[in-house]
């Protein structure tokens, strides 16, 4: 049900992950554990799958992950090796899930031992190394990503101080207390600001008197003919490269809090065109390429709850959500969860495989039925859509002042896609921003305001030395796929 | 024409309606479904205790309760939902601490005082326990008054917000400084005591309890009004014991300030019975969980103390 919701998302463009996730959350309330998390999971991961279908049929990524599947995607589906183009791409997501899967259960068991090192000085400077990698990976423009995650910062700061209570920020206004809440946020700043978008774009058209554009239908029919040719074992297997650097880049970028999917995927595509053998092809519609970026953006999947899991701390949206969810269910991820609630964690891993072997089946279904979804008209998708968010918003928790947040949000969103500013780091930015005041305010006062405390313990000075070393690496990774980037922007 | 007639026959009955129920309002109450606000998600504590009381709503109280989350705002949301409502006591707010503490801090702009309302119940009390790992010199009451007369300030307490008060009420009253810091939640706080980085925690009992069973932790001081109904419990010095004033967060449920004072007797009597019901006790004791029955003198007297307390202290403390 899950996997089949979310791969409808990610089909549809402008419906992000999160989007998929925050609509299915407010069900989760009146779910068990099992079911709320099936439903999550699947959404979570068939999302990331769907987002490729419209990157491969139309060159539009359904989701921001998908935005490296593209380039060679839709390529392929010129030359009429759609078929092809996406089962590779099912293929990919799944096996690179999966494996990421077993390193996220093996793992995940290993370092819950160690969390108790983690003390209140640790998790800051965990933070802080999620912190600066927002700044490493936000986009194409720096400069833009910056003021972007600022934003959400300022955003993140609104409500109590949760020291001394004294609200701040608020306006004066009392419902603002608690601060942004996160559903109306997603749902503001994805969803309702994209719609705001596709709005204007068909006013606009109408305006100018033009026939709403209608997709080649040749190219889709490509897809159903039975001269159509399907990926053979032998080619799967050829991309056993590209498919395990998508497999440990994206694990890696999923166990970093604020790294998300969508670096997976670039990231991986990036070393895959460096090391690939065939990386004069990739880029131009090989195989390859579309293994490295989709299995890169779902192997961050299964590693992005590490960190949920063991520190309490959302390695993305997506792992944020099905926090919120463990925490509806009364297990408020914290360190002490593997201790507290067994159950629910091993449910969680068997979920997250089964969840892979679903995706495979339905997938492969979908991969006919869903590639025409993506036509359906704008003017009856964006009013559904629309509607879906607000009413999504108020049910979370009854709450009108949520639905004015949302609408507010919307705006701002709308302005800044208008502005070409990346929303992807406000989000993080937003999350991350008040958990690093938590942790560091904890530090220093449990330290007795002695800020030496930072340098104190092996653990802080070993993390001190990782992000360090992470800043730099990064940096000059993103200088590679920041070419890659280029050219597809060129596209 | 039809349409008229009907018109004018809705506007006769409604008129009616709202005449008979201004006037037998007190005598035929409750009459229809009760609306019980929980200013909080559902499957939160507060949350699991009102649907569990739902349960046993149509044999006690006479009418069926209906369970309505109205999260936001550390609870304000829901507050002011039940205040804007008619004082007919179809609405009931249940809840906890929070929504007391907020409009405290943030006097300026909340959309209502801790008087606003006629608490009705208190079903539930919590007497938080400050622990300490085993064998510390600040791991007895005699003990961490020692070495805070010797050092000042220098044991850090780690707690959730709302059972720290108590701790911090009896500390002071004992003229006694410690550094006090506030966690998003006790789970936390539990983790650092578990991991030494801090000295001291503040827990509910029913989450200090395992850890005194597994000797990871030894319990100082239980800071609250009432004595807890455990094991291993016995020689835990109580505020009282001690000399001081305690503190418990309660939960209760209140209603409209203007209420009829018929009805709010009613429900005090009806939720007591619903409180002591077989089904709902067996219930609350699988949960691990002590309910209790206050009547309606003390539950006022309960509640203008906390309120009192609360204001006091949160203004007092420098967190």
């Amino acid at each position: 049900m899950g996997v089949f919701v979310g791969v409808t998302v990610g089909a549809l463009p402008g419906l992000a992950i999160s989007t998929g996730m925050a609509l299915m959350l407010p069900l989760t309330y009146y779910m068990n554990t099992g079911p709320a998390l099936a439903l999550l999971i699947g959404v979570y991961k068939g999302a990331t799958f769907g987002g490729s279908i419209s990157a491969i049929t139309f060159s539009t990524p359904g989701i921001p992950a998908a935005a490296a599947t593209v380039y060679d995607g839709y390529k392929m589906m010129k030359r009429g090796e759609g078929r092809k183009a996406l089962q590779m791409a099912l293929y990919a997501s799944v096996t690179g899930d999966t494996l990421s899967d077993i390193i996220t259960i093996v793992l995940a068991t290993t370092l819950a031992v160690v969390a108790l090192k983690f003390g209140p000085t640790e998790r800051f400077l965990v933070m802080f190394m999620a912190f600066i990698l927002i700044g490493t990976l936000s986009g194409k423009n720096i400069f833009k990503g910056l003021i972007s995650g600022s934003i959400g910062v300022l955003l993140a700061l609104i409500g109590s101080d949760p020291v001394s209570l004294v609200p701040r920020l608020t306006f004066n206004l009392w419902w603002l207390r608690d601060g942004i809440p996160i559903i109306p946020m997603i749902i503001g700043l994805f969803a309702v600001s994209k719609m705001i978008e596709e709005l204007f774009d068909i006013i606009e058209r109408k305006r100018k008197n033009e026939e709403i554009e209608k997709q080649d239908l040749s190219i889709i029919k490509s897809l159903f003919s039975k001269a159509s040719a399907k990926l053979t074992w032998k080619e799967y297997i050829g991309c056993w490269r590209e498919m395990l650097i998508g497999t440990t880049v994206g694990s890696i970028a999923g166990m970093l809090p604020g790294v998300g999917s969508s670096g997976g995927a670039f990231l991986s595509y990036g070393v895959a065109k460096q090391f690939s053998p065939n990386k004069e092809n990739i880029g131009e519609g090989a195989l390859e390429g579309i293994a490295a970026a989709e299995s890169g953006n779902n192997a961050t999947m299964g590693p992005t709850l590490i960190p949920l899991l063991v520190f309490g701390i959302p390695g993305s949206v997506g792992a944020a959500l099905i926090g919120s969810a463990l925490t509806f269910q009364g297990a408020t991820p914290s360190p002490r969860m593997f201790e507290l609630h067994p159950t629910i964690i091993y449910s969680l891993f068997v979920l997250l495989i089964i969840a892979n072997a679903v995706n495979l089946f339905v997938g492969n279904i979908m991969i006919r039925f869903y590639s025409r979804l993506g036509q359906l008209p704008k003017y009856i998708l964006i009013p559904f859509i629309i509607m879906l968010a607000i009413i999504g918003t108020y049910v979370v928790s009854n709450n009108r002042y949520d639905v004015i947040i949302m609408l507010v949000i919307a705006l701002l969103g709308f302005l800044l896609n208008l502005a070409k500013f990346p929303t992807a780091p406000l989000v993080i930015a937003f999350i991350l921003t008040p958990l690093i005041e938590r942790t560091f305010r904890i530090a220093i006062q449990t330290s007795y305001y002695d800020y030496r405390v930072m340098f104190d313990s092996g653990l802080s000075k070993a993390l001190l030395g990782i992000t360090i070393i992470l800043v730099i690496g990064i940096t000059k990774l993103k200088d590679k796929s920041k070419k890659i980037t280029g050219d597809l922007e060129e596209e | 024409m039809k349409r008229l007639t009907v018109s004018i026959l809705l506007i006769l009955l409604l008129g009616t309606l709202f005449t008979f129920t201004g006037a037998v309002l007190a005598e035929e109450y409750p009459d229809k479904t009760i609306q019980i606000v929980v200013p909080w998600g559902a499957g939160g504590g507060t949350d699991k205790w009102t649907r569990a009381l739902s349960t046993v709503a149509i044999e006690n109280y006479g009418q069926p309760w209906s369970v309505v989350n109205i999260p936001g705002s550390s609870g304000m949301v829901g507050w002011k939902e039940m205040l804007d409502r008619p004082a007919d006591g179809y609405t009931i707010m249940s809840t906890g601490m929070s929504n007391i503490i907020a409009p405290i801090m943030d006097s300026s702009s909340a959309p209502y005082t801790p008087e606003e309302v006629r608490p009705v119940a208190i079903y539930n009390f919590q007497n938080p326990v400050l622990i300490a790992l085993p064998d510390k010199e600040w791991s007895t009451w005699e003990g961490l008054k020692n070495y805070l007369t010797e050092n000042p300030g220098r044991l850090t307490i780690g707690s959730a917000l709302g059972v720290s008060i108590g701790t911090t009420s009896v500390l002071e009253q004992a003229g006694l400084e410690a550094n006090l810091v506030i966690y998003d939640s006790t789970g936390e706080a539990i983790t650092d005591l578990l991991g030494g980085h801090i000295d001291l925690a503040i827990p509910p009992p029913a989450v200090a309890a395992p850890l005194m069973e597994s000797g990871d932790a030894v319990a100082v001081l239980n800071s609250g009004i009432r004595d807890i109904d455990l094991p291993k419990f016995e020689d835990v010095p109580s505020a009282a014991d001690l000399g001081y004033t305690g503190f418990s967060t309660i939960r209760w449920m209140g209603m409209h300030p203007d209420t009829p004072d018929e009805i709010v007797q009613y429900a005090n009597k009806a939720i007591g019975e619903m409180i002591e019901s077989p089904s709902f006790q067996s219930m609350m004791k699988s949960m691990g969980e002590k309910p209790v029955w206050v009547p309606l003198e003390e539950v006022e007297e309960i509640y203008n103390h906390q309120a009192k307390e609360l204001r006091r202290v949160l203004e007092n403390i420098d967190l």
